[in-house]
């Protein structure tokens, strides 16, 4: 086995350091943590006894940062009212995210962002006016491939739910289950509908929809979004 | 694993690591517009793959193989068609850029474009040992690959890279 390996230029060694100081902007970040908190934050909401999850560290040759948000009762429902970022350096990125109508909150949810040691040229914070985190992408055209086309209706239906909109998160599950109904995203699909009839006041309709989901995905890692939206 | 504890170490994978997740795809070759529907792809199979993550290991070397696993078939999954209308997309997003950018940011976008002429094996190895800083035996586990071919991939990585780059700052200088 030949372990040597030439040794990279200065201009390269240069170059990569300078790359590794790269940060996503603060908008991003709590955009893709709202989708993340809407898909997965009633599970990881009904493991969180102990409160956020923050784990201490820093990224190589970055500044460790964070986006703090808030994480509403089950419901994953998260809106940002604003992101500002604080000084260089060990700077704190803070979202406040508020529910659009009052909801007690019941923990805070802490995302570590590496924060550029320098200017960077697309500064995307601070966001002036109040934005929702969930549904802030813009629709992409539906016949980019199967998949794509799953993965923006079962975004339509998170983000939908995100909103509290449950009639509209049951329209795109029912749109996905229609189109694709041994689809990849099944048991997102699923796990969707359920927290939509949950949110709709139609329980019992959600338990013979879970049943039917732990019968046919009795491994799935979604079972404990399921069972948190239950309140099992 | 379905158990609290399992829900709880994707909620930290996710909070610690998505920053980090999102700079990783776009240096693995995503489009700018995509990043955040890729960065969400791999944190989705990341918790259904969850029972495949040993808690003896880091939590970043397991999640940069998801995300490598996530771009490849991704890129292996678009048309030709689609990938010109994504080039195209691409460059109607240069063509609005400011036109003075900070040095920095200038360098980072030729570290990308230098990338690009990496294929996407021989790329994931540079990335994840020469910009990620993962050891080269991690990554070869990560990746599930023999030793050996992990740093013939990052030599030859190593080598295009190299002449990818020092051709774009000498492009720049003209």
């Amino acid at each position: 086995m030949n372990e040597k390996l030439d040794p990279l230029s200065d201009l390269v060694r240069g170059a990569l350091e300078t790359e590794r100081a790269r940060a996503p902007s603060a908008e991003q970040v709590a955009r893709l943590a709202g989708r993340l908190e809407a898909t997965f934050g009633a599970a990881t909401a009904a493991a969180g006894a102990a409160g956020a999850a923050h784990v201490a560290g820093k990224t190589a040759g970055v500044a460790g940062g964070k986006v703090t948000g808030a994480l509403l009762g089950g419901k994953a429902l998260l809106f940002a009212a604003g992101v500002a970022i604080g000084g260089a350096g060990g700077a704190t990125l803070h979202a406040k995210l508020a529910a659009p109508r009052v909801i007690e909150v019941t923990r805070v949810v802490e995302v570590k962002v590496p924060v550029p040691a320098e200017p960077v040229a697309e500064p995307a914070v601070p966001v002036q006016a109040p934005a929702p985190v969930v549904p802030a992408r813009a629709a992409k055209p539906l016949a980019q491939s199967g998949l794509d086309t799953e993965r923006l209706l079962i975004e339509q239906a998170t983000a939908a739910l995100g909103r509290g909109e449950a009639a509209q998160a049951l329209e795109a599950c029912e749109r996905h289950a229609a189109k694709f109904p041994t689809g990849q995203l099944v048991e997102e699909r699923e796990s969707l509908a359920i927290r939509a009839l949950v949110l709709a006041g139609r329980r019992a309709e959600a338990e013979r929809r879970a049943a039917a989901f732990r019968a046919r995905f009795p491994e799935s890692m979604l079972r404990g979004v399921i069972d948190a939206a239950l309140g099992e | 694993m379905s158990d609290g504890g399992a829900e709880a170490l994707f909620r930290a994978a996710y909070t610690e690591h998505l920053g980090w997740m999102l700079n990783t795809v776009r240096r693995l070759g995503v489009r700018p517009a995509d990043i955040e529907d890729v960065a969400h792809d791999v944190f989705s199979t990341a918790w259904k793959r969850l029972d495949t993550y040993s808690r003896e290991r880091a939590m970043r070397p397991w999640l940069f193989g998801i995300a490598f696993r996530v771009v490849s078939n991704r890129k292996a999954n678009r048309s030709g068609q689609e990938q010109l209308e994504a080039e195209i997309d691409d460059a109607r997003g240069e063509a609005h850029r400011p036109d003075e950018l900070l040095e920095a940011e200038v360098t980072r976008r030729q570290v990308l474009a230098a990338l690009d002429a990496l294929p996407v094996d021989q790329r994931a190895m540079f990335v994840g040992a020469d910009i990620e800083m993962t050891p080269i035996t991690e990554l070869a586990e990560t990746l599930e690959i023999p030793l050996n071919t992990a740093y013939s991939r990052l030599r030859l990585g190593r080598q295009r890279f190299e002449a990818a780059f020092t051709k774009l700052r000498q492009e720049v200088k003209r």
